[in-house]
């Protein structure tokens, strides 16, 4: 299964994501949010990368809005700290909570290959489903 | 492509209108301005049915109105304008505002000529890429505390003019000279300070940019005369926001108030147009806060132009008083604010909400700086990195029919993705360096994602405003230098 798309938005871009099961599209929202802004895979690689990591726990009314907040706490700390996390440990995973600690080299604007900045998580044409097979989002990001 | 079939019933050559009885719950129609040649651009995409959205809003008066750089955006389309009444429980939503809270543009006059810079423009324009941070996760030089920073917030771009960069003449520049009053620094959350801290100074990335710009046309050779626009002269604008501050505000802000929907039994048929009324808790803070971001947004350009005059004192050694590098006018893109309008007959404040829409005051409107009392407000349109871009000035036409506002630019047309499609195998670099534009940026794709065929040629939009009366064209500039992030 591949872990994303990119559907067309005139001014911003938005990703379709794929999970076999909730965990595994949390791990795939990480990745292509990343991707929007960074090579992920060649900070992945990158042994001299500063490390960083950090622990979050987040709830929510279900596991539509939790998958949402952690889109947005992504965001926030890259936003701050830089982080992006290359390791991602579920303490705990339910459709209405989750802790997890995260772990991954500080992006350098200097070194790494920029893209283009997220603004945002956008609420709008949001799309959360639950297949058989396992779970879909949409969501278009702010750029 | 979604080829929208959204009912579109001309009025005139420039005016278009969505029925209210499109859509059941709509409480007013829809006011395109478009001519034949941009609607089929423009209903290649979501937006017309955004506008249709915004008609939703709870008191909502007279239009939901869109700009004819109206392009699909997130809840509001951008391009989008929406008055509403507090006093019939009108609204105010953040996603009529946006992430990028007083995104605007700047325009800045010099004394200088194409002649004198062309020689030295690639060292000039990587001088300027050197010293102003753009792009993904770039911080700015200038470090401030907490406290400073909750001071800055109420205190907009005065904050930079008393630490010496730029002077009280620049503030008297500018769309609410810099600063909104009633910023509640209370009202944003402990992230938004943090996102804030390190971004001041900063471009960003996505559409914003420096252009170094050339007069090409006058089209009112009176009023450029007074504005100071000659044939030849060099000019500059700064595109950027409120940065990681604004972004955050609108987010936290976003969550609050679609909480709120269902308190105060608001319909709306996209979450992103979550809204509260006006006066109500969650309207008022979001209103303090969205006001701190905007002053952030003014704080922000105007560090910018100061690093920018930094670069041309430095590289021509003259001051840039001397280099004539005056700031023309400063506009919002992103914001809302409180405005009086006659409606029916009657005096009303009204809650004008804009989205990738500039504000375009008549002559004689009390904000205009003293020089441009009696001209009207200078109407900044910055176009793509490859075409042009304009001044117009307001005229009393906006006020009577788009709560005094004018488009905000020449509005995408082509997604990001199918630009690097486009640009597959081209160098836009290249492309634009044979047309005699030095364009520099942090990436390849970002490049990509802006090149010119992305956007509608604002040629064509401005020439919907100027027929349509909404603004009038002074000058016409083409860019010779472009920093983007």
């Amino acid at each position: 299964m591949k872990p994303y798309e990119v559907l067309a938005h005139t001014a911003d871009v938005g990703l379709r994501f794929y999970g076999k099961d909730y965990e595994e599209l949390l791990r795939h929202a990480a990745l292509g949010l990343f991707e929007l802004m960074t090579d992920v895979q060649t900070l992945h690689r990158e042994k001299s990368a500063k490390q960083s990591d950090f622990t979050c726990s987040l709830q929510a009314e279900n596991a539509s809005e939790l998958f949402l907040s952690w889109l947005r706490e992504l965001l926030f700390q890259f936003a701050t700290r830089r982080l992006v996390p290359t390791q991602i440990d579920f303490e705990s995973l339910t459709e209405k909570r989750l802790q997890a600690h995260l772990q991954g080299p500080l992006f350098d604007p200097k070194r790494h290959e920029q893209r283009t900045e997220v603004k945002a998580v956008t609420y709008h044409a949001y799309k959360f489903e639950k297949r058989p097979d396992g779970y879909v989002a949409e969501v278009i990001f702010d750029i | 492509m979604v080829d929208s079939t959204v009912p579109l019933v001309k009025i005139d050559d420039y005016r278009w209108e969505i029925p209210m009885t499109y859509k059941k719950g709509m409480r007013v129609p829809g006011r395109v301005f478009a001519d034949e040649k941009l609607l089929p651009k423009i209903r290649d995409d979501r937006s017309l049915e955004q506008v249709a959205n915004v008609a939703f809003l709870p008191g909502i008066v007279r239009y939901a109105l869109a700009m004819p750089d109206i392009h699909w955006g997130y809840g509001f389309p951008v391009g989008g304008v929406a008055a509403t009444d507090p006093a019939a429980g009108g609204v105010i939503s953040p996603g009529g505002i946006g992430f990028d809270i007083n995104c605007g543009i700047r325009m800045v006059r010099t004394h200088l000529t194409e002649k004198e810079i062309r020689p030295r423009l690639r060292d000039l324009m990587n001088q300027l890429f050197q010293h102003i941070p753009c792009g993904v996760g770039e911080s700015g030089d200038i470090r401030v505390s907490n406290k400073e920073e909750r001071k800055m917030v109420i205190k907009g771009a005065r904050w930079a003019v008393e630490q010496g960069f730029g002077d009280t003449d620049d503030l008297a520049h500018m769309e609410a000279h810099g600063a909104l009053d009633e910023a509640n620094p209370d009202a944003v959350s402990d992230r938004a300070f943090e996102r804030g801290r390190n971004q001041l100074g900063t471009l960003g990335s996505g559409n914003h940019f420096l252009e170094l710009q050339v007069v090409d046309q006058i089209h009112d050779a009176v009023i450029a005369a007074r504005i100071g626009l000659e044939i030849g002269q060099i000019t500059m604008m700064i595109h950027s926001g409120s940065r990681g501050f604004g972004y955050q505000i609108c987010d936290d802000y976003l969550a609050e108030t679609r909480g709120a929907l269902r308190k105060y039994g608001i319909f709306v048929p996209d979450s992103q147009l979550a809204c509260a009324p006006v006066n109500s808790p969650e309207g008022r803070n979001y209103l303090g806060a969205m006001r701190c971001a905007a002053n952030y947004a003014w704080n922000n350009r105007q560090c910018l132009l100061h690093s920018a005059r930094q670069v041309f004192e430095r590289f021509f050694g003259r001051s840039y008083r001397d280099l004539g590098m005056t700031l023309v006018y400063d506009v919002c893109h992103n914001i809302a604010k409180f405005e009086r309008y006659k409606i029916n007959g009657e005096e009303k404040t009204l809650c004008v909400h804009r989205k990738g829409a500039t504000r375009a005051f008549p002559p004689g409107h009390a904000e205009l700086p003293e020089a441009y009392r009696d001209l009207g407000q200078p109407v900044i349109i910055p176009g793509d990195m490859g075409r042009n871009s304009y001044l117009l000035i307001g005229t009393e036409q906006a006020v009577e029919e788009t709560f005094g506002t004018s488009c905000h630019g020449a509005g995408r047309v082509m997604s990001r993705t199918a630009a690097v499609r486009d640009a597959r195998g081209r160098s836009i670099e290249r492309e634009l360096a044979e047309k005699g534009i030095i364009v520099i940026g942090r990436g390849k794709k970002g490049i990509a994602e802006e090149q010119p065929a992305a956007y509608k040629d604002v040629n064509d939009v401005v020439e919907v405003v100027h027929q349509a009366g909404l603004a009038r064209k002074v000058a016409r500039m083409r860019p010779i230098g472009v920093i983007k992030g």
